[in-house]
């Protein structure tokens, strides 16, 4: 029971935090684009953060093990959020806040969100085998994370990740951003 | 005036335009109707999904292999380098299919039980995914090899043909028909071991040692430099009476739910093993469509057959609930209306056109998937749980994904950006 339980009971904090932080605005998503309104950084940084240190912890006191860490494969990932960005700049969406927006009652995420990501992940299903392989292969350096790969003790690196963005977080609640020239 | 009027004039003052046109027209409750339609849709999708019976090897495929835990993640004996054959086929994680043992083995021991390096073994279990084209598919690999008597491969397609007519039913994944699973000695690793935590360069701690004492000491006296001067002027309040201010409004700050989301990104390890993901849960739906609706064209198709497999598990089970989170968050707030979204930014730059939000949102949405499916993952999947591990792709994704969106957002917003 707790297979079906723990990941309905997961997502739903995850949607409710992701309304809450206000990810299903059109307006937060773009200004982070326009470095008009930094909102989306805040949020996502301040998750990377305090789940990375949770983790990193948990990993190195031998509590956990970690899950399969997603591969790394250098022009796959880069060109994938080059494809990823121009959708996420044009619809203010992307998949997670399709499906929270969707339960806010936001008839466009519903429809054009929800029906266009299922047309996308068939269009990829069906183009897959001469797509995906070719580009997986190149620089594929496999299920490796950023200690392991340069061979730091994994808490240095987490402290580093930690301190930077915490002065990013400073600096942007001290006037980081740029004048929105719409509300001229 | 008769009551029903009266009632919609009421209406009308009431919500001040908002629901008025629910009594044009004769059509009562319209956008509800219409609103109970689309999501009775997208409950009768996920029902597809616990109706479609889920054949045992779909689910063993689905699940990451405990193989990558410790020889890809904890680089013990990695093999993704190691030549096109293993990086052909790492893609769908099937490292026991070809070598055999137990995928899912908790520790070592059990694990490889009954793995083996033997070609002459393997071949049989090549042949339930590449029953057609075995040959001409291995002759790359027996060039790189110095291969050069292929005739096992012929042994092996004739004997899974007479064992079963169709290697889909009873292929992968079933028990090994060339006798794979019988015990082999353990095989001695002879490269060196660098399991995660121990590989400690001296030198490389100490650099990175370094930048962080230096990024500490510059950067904090950066803040209390620029705290100090703020104070000065009388213009900011103290740290603690802007955190409380923050804490007590009601749209949650973006520090506060992003704790939120730390959290459930660590609980979701800890309980299940798992990363929150969502654009995977979107490609099993799809998946389980063409399953569903279409059975034969996945026949040849390996991203639907084995990458992405139909499974009423985890990543379809956290959009149901993202769908509930989303739903109970708006009314939480009292936000929650069944309406066509009009964001104050895009009306000042589409309009108000329904077709247009329709049409963009749509065709951004094939572009947000295709693009994920590429990366491995979207924000939720690759960018945060990607990032909280650690992984380069997680930042190599965010990289793209900032350079694409800023261009577009110039070409969108042209002078106004």
């Amino acid at each position: 029971m707790s297979t079906y339980l723990s990941p309905i009971l997961l997502g739903i904090v995850f949607g409710f935090v992701l309304v809450k932080g206000g990810l299903t605005k059109y307006g937060n998503i773009v200004g982070v684009f326009r470095f008009t309104n930094l909102t989306v950084i805040k949020f996502m940084m301040t998750a990377l953060v305090v789940s990375m240190i949770g983790l990193y912890t948990l990993q190195t006191s031998g509590s956990i093990q970690f899950p399969n860490i997603p591969g790394t494969y250098i022009l796959g990932n880069l060109f994938g959020g080059l494809i990823f960005g121009v959708g996420m700049a044009l619809a203010g969406y992307c998949p997670g806040t399709v499906v929270a927006g969707a339960g806010e009652g936001k008839l466009d995420y519903l429809l054009s969100g929800l029906g266009g990501l299922l047309t996308g992940a068939l269009l990829f299903g069906f183009t897959y085998k001469s797509v995906f392989p070719p580009i997986a292969k190149v620089a594929n350096l496999g299920n490796v994370t950023l200690p392991t790969l340069l061979g730091v003790h994994p808490l240095l690196v987490v402290a580093l990740f930690v301190v930077l963005t915490l002065l990013l977080f400073y600096f942007l609640e001290n006037g980081g951003k740029r004048k929105d020239k719409l509300s001229e | 005036m008769p009551f029903s009027a009266q009632k919609c004039k009421k209406a009308q003052s009431e919500y001040n335009g908002e629901i008025h046109y629910l009594y044009k027209g004769g059509l009562a409750l319209k956008p509800q109707s219409f609103f109970l339609s689309i999501s009775m849709t997208f409950f009768v999708l996920i029902g597809f999904l616990v109706f479609t019976p889920t054949r045992e090897v779909f689910a063993q495929c689905k699940t990451p292999s405990t193989c990558k835990t410790c020889h890809e993640v904890q680089s013990q004996y990695p093999v993704n380098t190691r030549g096109d054959w293993h990086t052909d086929h790492i893609i769908i994680d099937s490292c026991a299919e070809c070598h055999g043992g137990s995928r899912m083995a908790p520790d070592m021991a059990t694990a490889h039980v009954g793995t083996t390096k033997d070609l002459k073994l393997m071949a049989g279990n090549c042949v339930a995914c590449h029953c057609d084209d075995l040959e001409d598919r291995f002759a790359p690999y027996a060039v790189q090899k110095n291969i050069t008597d292929l005739s096992f491969l012929k042994d092996a397609e004739n004997m899974a043909v007479s064992a079963s007519s169709s290697p889909f039913n009873n292929g992968f994944l079933a028990p090994a028909p060339f006798g794979v699973t019988a015990p082999l000695e353990p095989e001695v690793e002879t490269e060196p071991s660098t399991p995660l935590n121990t590989n400690n360069n001296s030198s490389a701690n100490l650099a990175a040692g370094l930048l962080l004492a230096a990024v500490t000491v510059t950067g904090g006296g950066l803040v209390i430099k620029n705290e100090r001067k703020l104070q000065n002027k009388q213009t900011n309040s103290s740290f603690l009476n802007w955190l409380w201010i923050r804490f007590r409004e009601e749209n949650w700050s973006p520090y506060i739910a992003g704790v939120g989301l730390g959290i459930v990104g660590i609980l979701a390890v800890v309980v299940a093993n798992h990363l929150m993901t969502a654009s995977g849960g979107i490609a099993v739906t799809a998946s389980a469509l063409v399953h569903r609706l279409a059975p034969q064209t996945i026949e040849k198709n390996i991203y639907f057959r084995f990458v992405m497999p139909p499974a009423f598990d985890w990543e379809v089970l956290i959009l149901i609930g993202m769908f509930v989170g989303g739903f109970l968050a708006s009314l939480s707030s009292g936000t929650f209306k069944i309406r066509w979204n009009q964001d104050p930014v895009w009306v000042k730059i589409f309009g108000t056109s329904r077709l247009k939000r329709f049409l963009i949102g749509f065709i951004s949405a094939v572009i947000i998937q295709y693009g994920a499916s590429i990366a491995g993952g979207c924000t939720s999947g690759l960018a945060i749980s990607g990032g909280m591990l650690l992984a380069p792709s997680a930042f190599l994704f965010m990289a793209g994904m900032f350079i694409s969106g800023i261009i577009t957002a110039i070409i969108v917003f042209r002078r106004r950006y």
